[in-house]
């Protein structure tokens, strides 16, 4: 992390192909490296898609089985057990180099800097923050919403503590000075990249890019930024489930923020099933869960007309102990209806 | 504060003070973090008969403008005593010693967060006194530390504090009301816990240098105390951390469920 952040103060401007695309497997290695957090130590490598048959085994056969299943890459990646951490809380190992969310004293010692996750990664310890607001970075996709207006640029609110100018060069647009109003009114919500974020933070965005554009219709939630890695889920696995099920056209900006699009009673399931998501973050398995969850939903929407894909998805989970839990499931999600 | 006469026996024939507490023992404590939801971070402390509420917000866009610093964070402290705070009803608003005790309480808690990490930003810290009771700085100090780590803000430690001082020629640690009221000197500290660095240090009344170092000692013992009670506070925000197998966790929700329902 620390190599992308010299380049980026080097290099400046040029190559943003490059980091961009570095950027984007850094935050695969770390969306990755999260579940692997979460799982570890407890799952034993279960979040691979073989999660439930190493469960049942587990209830079946002990704890001493699945050891034996693991292999000896994955006991590697699962010795970080999740462990809590506060600011100033010493993290061992005088070997590894401090990553995010620590910081090295002038003792030569590492501590946390920040409330969250242990967590070891090749060379660096890390601590994945559980709360905390969202700081932009080059390459993120955000959702954002005009706060103002100048003859040349808005003043795009994109959750962070800065607000980030767009200039009209960087629409799709052909924008007349002062004509800036007629294209984007104050509210209207946008989706951009951020584009370089310099040492006093001030932010450049873009609106000119494959998918990035002015937002038209739909509904925008607000989630914390530190959860949005589980809604997306791993190679974006929860947030095609909730688009399976849904048929709504969504987008998770890395601010938190997500757009929803489609019928008012799917807009509301999705967001629901985000709230959940949100909520229950810390769950194990929540794909599955939500899964169920989803499937159950969704019938009650369309009632008895189910399409072929769910029907699919719920022949292949058929067995007895998964129908016991979609009952409790739906008892639990008529309760939720009720309440809210 | 120092030396009013009075008639209350502050220390009695068996050593002990008004409210029975030995000279060297602390009032209860109770910390909860993250009590408020429309704040970034907050905690609640119950510190024998203090009662104080710390919410944090920011990092935020510093407002008006020319406060903000290119190269820092700011930290804005404000410290307010409820009206009902108090025994006499206090005039509400800021006085001349709520606004010192802001002050050093945002310059303590500044030393410890990582400031330039967030340039040309505030950091915004609450604390309100619902109840007073002696030594409100220190559990509003301890208070409003948790409640910026519950804020997700990167510091370098927890801040500690504790008041002691002098009362009837006794050396007396975490001062109560008729203490504070009647003794003869306080002396309340805040400390970096692991390198032990002060970064709030207020004396009122006399001291020899001999008690002063004693009270100091003690002081530094009980912050280590009172750090522990902070660590415990956050941790367990977040915990029990479930790490049951989704069934379980299914069942265990559809028994608070019902619990739900039966109420």
């Amino acid at each position: 992390m620390n190599e992308i952040d010299e380049k980026k103060t080097d290099k400046g401007g040029n190559s943003s192909g490059e980091r961009q695309d570095e950027r984007r497997e850094e935050r695969r290695e770390y969306r990755r490296d999260e579940r692997k957090d979460r799982y570890g130590g407890h799952m034993r490598g279960g979040y691979k898609g073989e999660r439930r048959e190493r469960v049942e085994k587990r209830e079946s056969e002990g704890r001493d089985e699945i050891r034996i299943d693991i292999k000896d890459e994955e006991i590697a990646d699962t010795e970080t057990v999740r462990e809590i951490v506060v600011p100033g809380d010493l993290l061992d190992g005088e070997e590894l180099r401090a990553g995010v969310g620590t910081y090295k004293d002038d003792d030569g010692k590492i501590y946390a800097s920040q409330l969250g996750i242990k967590n070891t990664r090749a060379n660096y310890v890390n601590v994945i923050p559980l709360a905390g607001r969202y700081m932009p970075r080059a390459g993120d996709s955000v959702i954002g919403k005009v706060v103002d207006i100048g003859p040349s640029n808005w003043l795009i609110d994109i959750n962070a503590p800065y607000p980030a100018p767009l200039h009209v060069s960087e629409t799709p647009w052909k924008v007349e000075f002062g004509d800036t109003g007629r294209y984007l009114g104050l509210g209207d919500m946008v989706l951009i990249r951020v584009v370089n974020v310099d040492e006093t933070k001030h932010v450049q965005v873009s609106m000119s890019g494959p998918g990035l554009r002015k937002l038209v219709g739909g509904h925008i939630i607000e989630i914390s930024h530190s959860k949005v890695p589980r809604v997306i889920g791993k190679g974006g696995s929860m947030i095609s489930l909730i688009k399976k099920y849904t048929k709504c056209r969504m987008f998770v900006g890395q601010n938190g923020r997500i757009w929803i699009d489609g019928e008012p009673e799917e807009i509301y399931l999705a967001s629901r099933a985000i709230e959940k998501i949100e909520n229950e973050a810390h769950v194990i398995g929540l794909t599955d869960a939500m899964d169920k969850y989803l499937s159950e939903e969704v019938k009650k929407i369309r009632g008895k007309v189910v399409t072929e894909e769910v029907e699919e998805k719920e022949s292949e989970e058929d067995s007895e102990n998964l129908v016991e839990e979609h009952e409790e499931e739906s008892d639990e999600s008529g309760r939720e209806e009720r309440e809210e | 504060m120092g030396g009013t006469p009075t008639d209350i026996k502050l220390i009695d024939e068996n050593g002990l003070r008004v409210d029975g507490r030995r000279p060297d023992e602390m009032r209860p404590i109770k910390i909860e973090a993250g009590v408020l939801k429309r704040a970034d971070g907050s905690a609640y402390i119950e510190w024998g008969g203090n009662k104080v509420l710390a919410a944090v917000y920011g990092p935020r866009e510093a407002h008006p403008r020319h406060l903000q610093n290119p190269a820092k964070a700011i930290v804005q402290c404000k410290y307010n005593m409820a009206s009902f705070s108090v025994g006499e009803r206090k005039k509400p608003g800021p006085d001349r010693r709520s606004i010192e005790i802001s002050k050093v309480i945002s310059e303590a808690l500044e030393s410890v967060i990582f400031v330039e990490q967030f340039p040309r930003t505030s950091i915004d810290i609450f604390i309100e006194v619902i109840q007073a009771n002696a030594g409100t700085r220190c559990a509003g100090i301890t208070a409003a530390s948790v409640a910026l780590a519950d804020a997700g803000i990167p510091m370098r430690d927890l801040i500690p504090a504790v008041a002691s001082g002098k009362v009837a020629g006794t050396l007396v640690l975490d001062m109560n009301k008729e203490e504070d009221n009647y003794g003869n000197a306080d002396l309340p500290i805040g400390i970096i816990p692991r390198t032990r660095e002060i970064v709030l240090m207020q004396m009122d009344g006399n001291l020899t240098i001999d008690e002063f170092n004693k009270l100091l000692d003690m002081n530094i013992s009980a912050c280590m105390k009172i750090y522990e009670l902070q660590k415990e506070a956050l941790k367990k925000k977040y915990s029990p951390v479930p790490v049951e197998t989704p069934t379980a966790v299914l069942e265990e929700k559809k028994k608070v469920g019902e619990e739900k329902d039966n109420q």
